[in-house]
């Protein structure tokens, strides 16, 4: 296992191959904060630059573009209230109201900390795990996955808690819009809308979230000729402000672990990723939370959101270096880095080439932690933007959306999605609805439906299926728990307040 | 209020203006039969896919076998079940400024799935160059599985289940059970074939049939071939018997083409002909293939015209059974 250390280590002490480390970080850090960019664009574009390059080197380069665009894309979720990646979605919530009310500093460093040792945790676990990977990824059939993303599901309890029908509404219209398109597993072109071939591939991820979060809010914000933070509000600025994130961070140890491992579970089930488990990680935490600013700018729902995603990449490594199966798309394109440089990735990588396993973890490591430095040392500047009227700001950041929902596909279709969904979003949050719901009900409606097809095809349409193995018991009993703990938590409150009563 | 509307409006506007004015450019038609500085390589599979790999490494080659060294963009057209960037290169104008590539198989499972009307392209009319990657087909059961040969597989008394994405994968788990007579039944929905792999390792099926590459690299971990739909047998499996060997003959292979849109001039034609039968000469670009994990085999287009008119015909034979499996996932 340990056999192939040496040689990562002593390349990557080669100031060359740093030099491309920070470079790399760099990249993917500024294509997370652009919206519709993230590591998939950024390796993609970066890969015929490092045909020139030592093998080493290279991989080195890719997997720092690959760990760093999280963090990157929390930057734009926190300060104007647009996800720069679909895993940031959740990140909004809490960020936003935090910056508006002038911590932007402290919430951008909350995020770095919080994605760098979210990041840290998750690839711990990718290192314990290569002693027993095959068994941890062959855990994960269909049956576990579903069960997996129905515990993501079931979190919509929490965001329905305020009001019930309203919040069910909304997410059924999540999973309505996450029906379209051609299923592969049924083989139904559903509601195709006259379309013959755009909305096959259904509604996209970055088109749909770039329009309801930033499109909504900058139309909001030209209703309202909204300002900016006046300086002197501003609160937690300057160093101070980005020391003080850092301190948060370690007063909520078990949520910060709690998601990470979230996000991991998330990254090793297969078609899930990084903005699965940021919601389903945030949802989780703002169901447990007794803070009473969930929702309203909590540093613990920021934490929890933030953890998950950047775990979820040692997660998603584990079936991509064990079997050669990308734990998402992003791995896919690390993978077509690997391939290149003629290592070609499957069950024999961990087995021939343990030196490449582990500049891999290396480089993942690297790019999460310098990311994220340099988020922390940027922070109090970025902040700056909050102050700046609104009026000013969001034309230039409505281009950035709409440019950035045009480049992920050079499709006019989905400039006009994120128009749709930005007027969509508009029109809920002004009339007293929840982004949440609609959320979680899009991400993850396609991968439980898929998932629960398939474990139907596989069992002959037995449902007993779902109970035969103890992944998916676990995962089954841990969604009733879920949906449980607010009615106990209601009962719990209600006999306290009945004890003081008596007192 | 009315400013911030206003600027809006404004950025609204010149974003769309800047989009036509792209638009615009990229549609600009080549004056003279000189290569574009730039050339679109269009692949309807997302990156890191074997089709992608071996793309980008022909991209980083090939200029310098083309008059004025052109810079390659691989462009990964992956939607509508791949469709989309075939369709995108039928589309383009054959001035030499798209260059299409497709598993041969797929495009015609989609021509034969969905008519040519429905999956947006006639596949016969493009202009072939060469085609690669030309490698026998298998059919593997997992550790568990006892069947040893396709006779035991036909006499099955339950229907086989085979893990499957959709395309090539599919087509070809049709073809050779109906053609052998092997009782099957499909479980779709895995996306890519490592994935299929694994639920064959796992056990959510117990046969799988990819390209005989792909399956090589599993062999380790329990799958055992059980057929090639090869000629004749494989190198790298001299052990395992052909479909013809076992009293079915029939040949199913996986071929990567390289094609211009419909129209494309015979003289541009000849110019990226050249250009790549130089390139599969290139020792440094064989090694390169191989150390990706391929192997560069190279067919002409006169060669790779004929493997699409005989992949047509096989196609068209079993359309009305890969409609009905098709339609029995449902």
């Amino acid at each position: 296992m340990f056999e192939g250390i040496a040689p990562a280590v002593a390349a990557l002490a080669n100031p060359q191959v740093m030099g491309f480390v920070i470079v790399g970080s760099i990249i993917g850090l500024v294509a997370g904060i652009l919206p519709g960019l993230g590591n998939i664009q950024a390796m993609a574009v970066a890969l015929p630059f490092t045909f020139g390059m030592e093998r080493l080197t290279a991989i080195y380069f890719l997997s720092s573009i690959c760990a760093s665009a999280t963090y990157g894309g929390a930057i734009p979720a926190i300060l104007v209230n647009i996800p720069g990646t679909p895993a940031n979605a959740a990140t909004t919530i809490e960020g936003y109201p935090m910056a508006k009310r002038g911590e932007g500093t402290r919430a951008l460093s909350i995020s770095a900390t919080a994605s760098a040792l979210g990041g840290l945790i998750g690839i711990a676990s990718l290192v314990v795990s290569i002693p027993i990977v095959k068994p941890v990824v062959l855990f994960f059939g269909p049956p576990e996955t579903f069960m997996l993303v129905l515990l993501g599901m079931v979190t919509i309890a929490y965001a329905v808690q305020q009001n019930m029908i309203r919040g069910l509404a909304t997410a059924g219209v999540g999973v309505l819009l996450s029906l379209v398109g051609f299923s592969p597993v049924t083989g139904v072109f559903r509601f195709p809308l006259g379309s013959s071939q755009y909305l096959w591939d259904g509604i996209q991820d970055v088109a749909f979230l770039t329009g309801i979060f930033g499109l909504s809010e900058a139309i909001r914000s030209g209703m309202d000729a909204r300002k900016g933070v006046p300086a002197a509000e501003i609160i937690h600025a300057g160093f101070h402000g980005a020391l003080q994130g850092v301190r948060d961070v370690f007063h909520y140890p078990w949520t910060l672990v709690r998601s990470s491992v979230t996000g991991i579970i998330v990254g090793i089930a297969p078609g899930v990723g990084g903005s699965v488990s940021n919601v389903v990680a945030y949802a989780m935490t703002a169901q447990m939370s007794k803070d009473p600013m969930i929702g309203k700018g909590s540093i613990e729902g920021l934490i929890a959101a933030e953890s998950s995603n950047n775990a979820t990449y040692g997660g998603d490594a584990v079936p991509t270096l064990a079997f050669g199966i990308p734990g998402s798309a992003a791995m896919a394109v690390l993978m077509a880095g690997l391939t290149l440089h003629g290592i070609p990735v499957g069950p024999w990588l961990m087995r021939e080439h343990m030196e490449i396993v582990w500049v891999v973890v290396f480089g993942l490591v690297a790019g999460t932690v310098l990311s994220c430095v340099v988020g922390f040392l940027v922070a109090r500047w970025l902040a700056r933007i909050t102050t700046m009227s609104m009026g000013l700001v969001m034309p230039v950041i409505v281009m950035l959306i709409l440019a950035g929902s045009f480049a992920v596909r050079q499709n006019y279709w989905d400039v006009l999605v994120t128009i749709g969904s930005g007027i969509f979003g508009f029109f809920l949050v002004s009339h007293g609805y929840s982004l949440l719901p609609v959320i979680i009900g899009f991400l993850l409606a396609g991968a439980a439906e898929l998932a629960f097809i398939q474990a139907l095809y596989i069992s002959e349409g037995s449902p007993l299926i779902f109970f035969k193995s103890p992944v998916s018991l676990i995962l089954l009993l841990s969604s009733i728990a879920v949906v449980l703990y607010p009615v106990f938590k209601s009962r719990l409150l209600e006999k306290e307040r009945k004890h003081e009563k008596a007192a | 209020m009315l400013i911030s509307l206003r600027i809006l409006s404004a950025v609204l506007l010149s974003f769309w203006i800047v989009l036509n004015d792209f638009q615009q450019a990229v549609a600009q038609p080549a004056k003279t039969l000189a290569l574009p500085s730039t050339i679109n390589l269009v692949i309807p599979y997302i990156p890191g896919t074997g089709a992608d790999i071996q793309t980008r490494v022909v991209a980083r080659f090939l200029p310098k076998y083309l008059p004025g060294t052109p810079t390659f963009v691989v462009k990964n057209d992956a939607g509508a079940g791949g469709r989309a960037g075939v369709q995108t290169v039928y589309r383009s104008k054959p001035d030499g400024a798209a260059v299409g590539g497709a598993y041969t198989p797929d495009a015609l499972a989609n021509e034969a799935l969905y008519g040519i009307d429905g999956a947006g392209f006639d596949f016969s009319k493009f202009v072939p160059l060469m085609s690669t990657y030309h490698q026998a087909y298998t059919i593997s059961v997992g550790p568990k599985v006892s069947y040893k040969s396709l006779d035991d597989m036909k006499r099955s008394a339950k229907p086989v289940p085979f893990c499957t994405t959709t395309g090539m994968d599919m087509s070809y788990i049709v073809i050779a059970t109906k053609a052998i007579g092997i009782p099957m039944r499909l479980i779709p929905g895995f996306k890519g074939a490592p994935t299929a792999m694994a639920g064959l390792l796992r056990g959510d099926c117990e046969a799988v049939s990819l390209g005989i590459e792909f399956t090589n690299r599993y062999l380790k971990d329990g799958v055992r071939p059980v057929a090639v739909y090869g000629a004749e047998r494989q190198s790298i499996w001299p052990d395992v018997s052909t479909a013809k060997e076992q009293g079915y003959p029939l040949e199913l292979e996986i071929s990567l083409a390289y094609f211009l849109p419909p129209g494309a001039p015979a003289q541009l034609a000849n110019v990226y002909r050249d250009g790549l039968a130089k390139l599969y000469r290139d020792n440094e670009f064989l090694e390169a293939i191989k150390a990706a994990g391929f192997t560069p085999t190279y067919a002409d287009a006169k060669r790779t015209q004929q493997i699409v008119s005989s992949l047509s015909s096989l196609f068209s034979k079993y359309a009305p059974d890969l409609r009905d499996a098709a339609a029995k996932t449902q």
